[in-house]
């Protein structure tokens, strides 16, 4: 075992450790997670939306999946989501469809509030517009887990 | 025994009999040209194949949900040549995808399973070939084959969505050798078709396209 032979040299040990330590610097890559296509409809079937104004739930980019047209005139719809508690940091988007142009619009990101204490935790997120028809097809949840790297002494055999 | 003896001597006979008579009408000066007789008279075809997408509003939106995936069909065309070049057929058209997920990325996982996005489209077309030949004794047939029609297609994410109907039109360039049977096809056909759901965009079921062909030349 190397390791149990790197133990037991103190030059070896000092080796060792600088191994552990260049391979937590650059490796392994941060996971990424997304959300499947279709992650809107789960969210239809759960009923965790709500509108306001003009918005109103619709069919989606097919005629049995869901989708939600705001405007024209003033509305939003806001998205109960549920970030997953391994997430350290995320992004909740929209696929939207403006004046023709299909992109995806963020609708927050930033790092997971520590308060879920590393439960899942869930938010509520709004897509607003003040006139323009906007068409929503799709809602998306990413996120990233980042490598956690620790070297610890062993502990000494009795 | 006896009875094909006969058959096959009265075939002699009947094929000796005209050329002696086709002989007969080259030599006299003063009869007209015979009409120009096509050397072939009926085309068939089957094909299978496969191809990208047409370009569409409702595809624009598949991608960014990361449905991607190729077009598959299936055609089978007859047609009747009218001149040496030049034949009107009829084709019938049957094409389908599922699109699955396409994340793409290493180390992206997905967090649930996804439906599969699927398409389906049936259609018929009047085409028009025109045929040139390649190579001593005709060993291979180049075709343009452009067609129009009318099709019908549906697409779902759970079931199998309503059709609607559309203008079916587009074009092949065929190579086929009459010998083996064989050849091969590069193309492309459309089918504009309404948007499938409210936040859906303009459809299209075509598809840019290589397809195997198996066929005959008849007649």
């Amino acid at each position: 075992m190397p390791a149990e032979r790197a133990a037991r040299n103190p030059r070896r040990r000092a080796l060792f450790a600088l191994v552990l330590a260049t391979a937590c610097v650059s490796g392994p890559e941060d996971e990424v997670g997304v959300t499947a296509p279709r992650y809107l409809d789960q969210l239809c079937a759960n009923d965790a939306y709500q509108l306001q104004g003009s918005a109103v739930r619709t069919t989606g980019i097919t005629d049995d999946s869901c989708g939600f047209v705001l405007g024209p005139g003033a509305g939003s719809i806001s998205f109960d989501i549920t970030i997953p508690a391994a997430f350290d940091s995320y992004d909740v988007s929209a696929l939207v469809t403006e004046r023709g142009k299909t992109s995806w619009v963020s609708l927050a990101s930033g790092v997971t509030p520590a308060g879920y204490g590393g439960a899942a935790g869930i938010g509520s997120f709004t897509l607003t517009t003040d006139g323009d028809e906007k068409e929503v097809s799709d809602v998306r949840v990413r996120g990233v887990a980042y490598p956690s790297c620790s070297v610890s002494r062993r502990a000494r055999r009795r | 025994m006896r009875l094909l003896l006969v058959w096959v001597g009265a075939g002699s006979l009947l094929a000796w009999s005209g050329h002696a008579v086709a002989a007969d009408a080259d030599a006299s000066p003063d009869a007209p040209p015979p009409p120009e007789k096509p050397s072939r008279v009926w085309l068939a075809r089957a094909g299978v194949g496969l191809g990208f997408a047409t370009q569409s509003q409702q595809e624009a939106l598949v991608s960014a949900e990361s449905f991607g995936g190729p077009r598959f069909h299936v055609s089978a065309e007859v047609a009747r040549m009218l001149t040496e070049r030049v034949g009107l057929g009829v084709l019938g058209m049957y094409g389908w995808r599922e699109a699955g997920v396409d994340v793409g990325s290493d180390h992206t996982t997905t967090l649930s399973q996804p439906p599969v996005y699927a398409e389906q489209f049936a259609g018929a077309a009047l085409e028009v070939p025109i045929v040139f030949d390649l190579g001593p004794r005709r060993s291979a047939e180049v075709s343009l084959v452009p067609f129009a029609g009318l099709g019908s297609g549906g697409v779902g994410l759970y079931r199998s969505g309503p059709w609607h109907g559309g203008p079916l039109f587009g074009g092949s360039l065929q190579i086929f050798a009459p010998r083996a049977y064989l050849g091969a096809a590069l193309g492309a056909y459309f089918l504009p078709l309404p948007p499938p759901g409210r936040t859906g965009g303009h459809n299209d079921l075509g598809s840019y396209f290589f397809s195997l062909i198996v066929g005959l030349d008849a007649g």
